[in-house]
């Protein structure tokens, strides 16, 4: 049992965490929260990782003893956290090693960790996995795999920090069905942090709130509501006719798409389908068959950075597409390179980074790097736009400021959510056996 | 006949020097066919290897004094020991990488090091997706790629965005890591037991005498 007593945390000046209490006793407890309001400080303390560092008030009591009592070890086999990307959490190369990973350095007889590791998997669904390595599992079984090597380690409780943020919408649901089975076969109390609460808190047992450092009951969550819109689409500006693309085996089969402009297409599809690929495929990173045409004319002999120019897109990771030191800097640099003013002032103002224009990009929160990333790409006017996943990690405020920022402007956008989806898409599109339909999706 | 790759490891070295401790043309080409033909038997040569074998050889050739016939042989042996160093070092490279950290681990490397040796391992193939991201996020932007400024403008727009990302991960593996106890005790169990049969000890005893010999 954790039981947190009036406890209040900061690392320097402000208080993040403030007056917080509650217990956690073999249950199932959802967090959920706006970004930035403390949900994976407060983790990281339950777990122990902030001890060393900043000023804590009040008491964090596991089974009635003080968490001073205890050092990182002991509290790790008490707590284990799971994370927000099972690809910075697996560190050995197979899937066996990575369940015994935790056992044998707690040096269990060999015996023991094989038993647990198979109890770990069977809790997980996921004993087809015992023999694979870790590179050839999904995200989906990334994530079980990850789950299964904090479960072998049989702690009281588990945390699972955004454990879905980067899972479709059936593989998000299976997983919190494994975490509901994980507290109802294994007896351990779990603590699920999560944005996406529209299918999560159906599974709660106790659901709380975090607001700017503060936690509170709620019954239940209230509704989100998007200030949606939908524009009226006019002429046609990009048609895919006949796209094949094929890896060892065919990933897309004849895909036909037309966008028009102002127009906001959504393409859905389980991880794995070939929604990235098909981006790529359209920016010509790929060799495709079949063909691509930009306002009538093809552009597939066309090399890619004379595409760029016309079509912008923005990859998942908001690190991997930040190359300069300031904010002001790494607007202006696509135009720079394509040899364009612009002026990004407006810019700057509508995203809300007007006030870090001279600071460092890297220092920005996920939700504002995501804004930078899309401004960057809005400051050479491109003809459409090619979104892949931007909401992944963004809570429903950043979701409507991505999508303000993107109003009148022609774009595809790769998603998972359906709720956001019918909201801001004109029409939406599942990826399915190498085929788009168009679809209608359901909550 | 299955061997530990930590042997295949000291095999592939001892292969190495004995390649330089024969000059004879004869003995050098029958070492470096060992490799060859267990290489070609399951793998592809690269075009490139082929190109630059040829470029040593030219240009050993054009710049040695002697007569022609010295000139061929001296060449050709730089090209053997060349290619033999290669084909066995590639052959080894296809051991599980796995195994041999946990071989070295058997033998005495703390684990500390075996276990970031296999870390390496898993972290590089994502490291290199990573790079491939990030470069077709520069061409997205229109960074000149292909031009006089093309290696100068990759590595100046690469560094940050990677070390970035490297750091952040850096981060999270530290969690999971130390959050299953990594470092708790002085020794760990190995659910993975790296064997060293008869075989092993037999072909390092030959491959001693083999050594011995030569010198």
């Amino acid at each position: 049992m954790i039981e947190i007593r009036n406890y209040s945390f900061r690392y320097n000046t402000e208080w993040v965490l403030k007056d917080i209490t509650c217990t956690i006793d073999r249950e199932l407890v959802v967090i959920t929260g706006k970004s930035g309001s403390g949900k994976s400080t407060l983790a990281l303390t339950i777990a122990g990782f902030l001890k060393d560092t900043g000023e804590h008030k009040g008491d964090i009591l596991y089974d009635n003893r003080k968490s001073e009592d205890f050092d990182l070890y002991e509290l790790a086999q008490k707590i284990g956290i799971v994370q927000q990307d099972p690809e910075s959490h697996i560190c050995t190369l197979n899937v066996k090693d990575e369940i015994a990973f935790g056992l044998e350095n707690l040096c269990l007889p060999k015996s023991e960790i094989e038993r647990r590791i198979d109890w770990a998997l069977s809790i997980v669904t996921g004993q087809y996995l015992k023999e694979r390595d870790t590179t050839s599992l999904s995200g989906g079984e990334k994530q079980k795999i990850a789950i299964a090597s904090i479960l072998a380690m049989k702690p009281d409780v588990i945390i699972f920090d955004e454990p879905t943020s980067n899972l479709d919408v059936e593989t998000t649901k299976e997983i919190m069905r494994v975490i509901k089975r994980i507290k109802r076969k294994a007896d351990i109390s779990a603590l699920v942090i999560e944005h996406k609460w529209k299918h999560i808190y159906q599974y709660a047992d106790t659901l709380y709130e975090m607001n700017s450092g503060r936690l509170h009951r709620i019954e239940n969550p209230s509704e989100i509501v998007y200030n949606g819109y939908k524009s009226v689409p006019g002429e046609p500006v990009l048609e895919v006719k006949d796209l094949e693309f094929s890896y060892d085996k065919k990933l897309l089969d004849s895909i036909n798409l037309t966008v028009s402009e102002g127009e906001i297409v959504g393409i859905m599809g389980s991880n794995g389908s070939g929604k990235t690929t098909l981006l790529m495929c359209i920016m010509n990173f790929l060799q495709y068959k079949g063909d691509v045409l930009l306002k009538g004319e093809s552009i597939k002999e066309k090399k890619t950075p004379d595409i760029a120019r016309k079509i912008g897109i923005i990859f998942q990771n908001p690190n991997h597409q930040i190359f300069e030191n300031t904010v002001y800097k790494e607007v202006t640099f696509a135009p720079k390179n394509f040899g364009i003013n612009s002026d990004v002032d407006d810019l700057l103002e509508i995203s809300d980074l007007a006030p870090y224009r001279n600071g460092n990009p890297f220092k920005l929160s996920y939700g504002e790097k995501r804004r930078l990333n899309i401004i960057s790409v809005l400051s050479y006017a491109p003809e459409v736009m090619l979104l892949d996943e931007p909401f992944i990690g963004q809570d429903y405020e950043n979701v409507q400021k991505i999508m303000d920022l993107l109003k009148g402007i022609t774009c595809i956008i790769v998603l998972h959510d359906p709720f956001i989806a019918k909201t801001f898409c004109n029409r939406i599109f599942e990826l399915k056996g190498g085929r788009l339909h168009e679809f209608e999706p359901s909550d | 006949m299955n061997l530990n790759p930590l042997t295949k490891f000291i095999t592939v070295v001892s292969y190495c020097a004995l390649l330089f401790l024969f000059d004879n043309i004869l003995v050098v080409a029958g070492l470096f066919v060992i490799p060859f033909v267990l290489y070609i038997k399951n793998f592809k040569i690269s075009r490139f290897i082929i190109v630059f074998a040829l470029f040593i050889f030219c240009i050993n050739a054009v710049f040695i004094h002697g007569d022609v016939y010295y000139k061929i042989e001296y060449s050709l042996r730089i090209v053997l020991r060349f290619l033999g160093i290669i084909f066995s070092g590639m052959l080894f490279s296809k051991e599980d990488p796995n195994e041999f950290a946990h071989a070295l681990m058997k033998i005495g490397l703390p684990y500390r090091y075996g276990m970031t040796m296999v870390l390496t391992f898993r972290l590089i193939p994502l490291f290199s997706s990573e790079s491939m991201v990030i470069k077709k996020a520069q061409m997205a932007r229109g960074v000149d790629l292909e031009g006089v400024s093309s290696v100068f403008n990759l590595v100046k727009y690469t560094f940050f965005p990677w070390i970035h990302s490297a750091l952040e991960r850096a981060d999270a593996l530290t969690l999971s890591m130390e959050g299953r106890c990594f470092g708790i005790y002085k020794k760990r169990t190995f659910l993975k037991e790296s064997i060293f049969s008869y075989y092993d000890y037999g072909w390092l005893i030959l491959l001693g005498c083999l050594l011995w010999w030569s010198v």
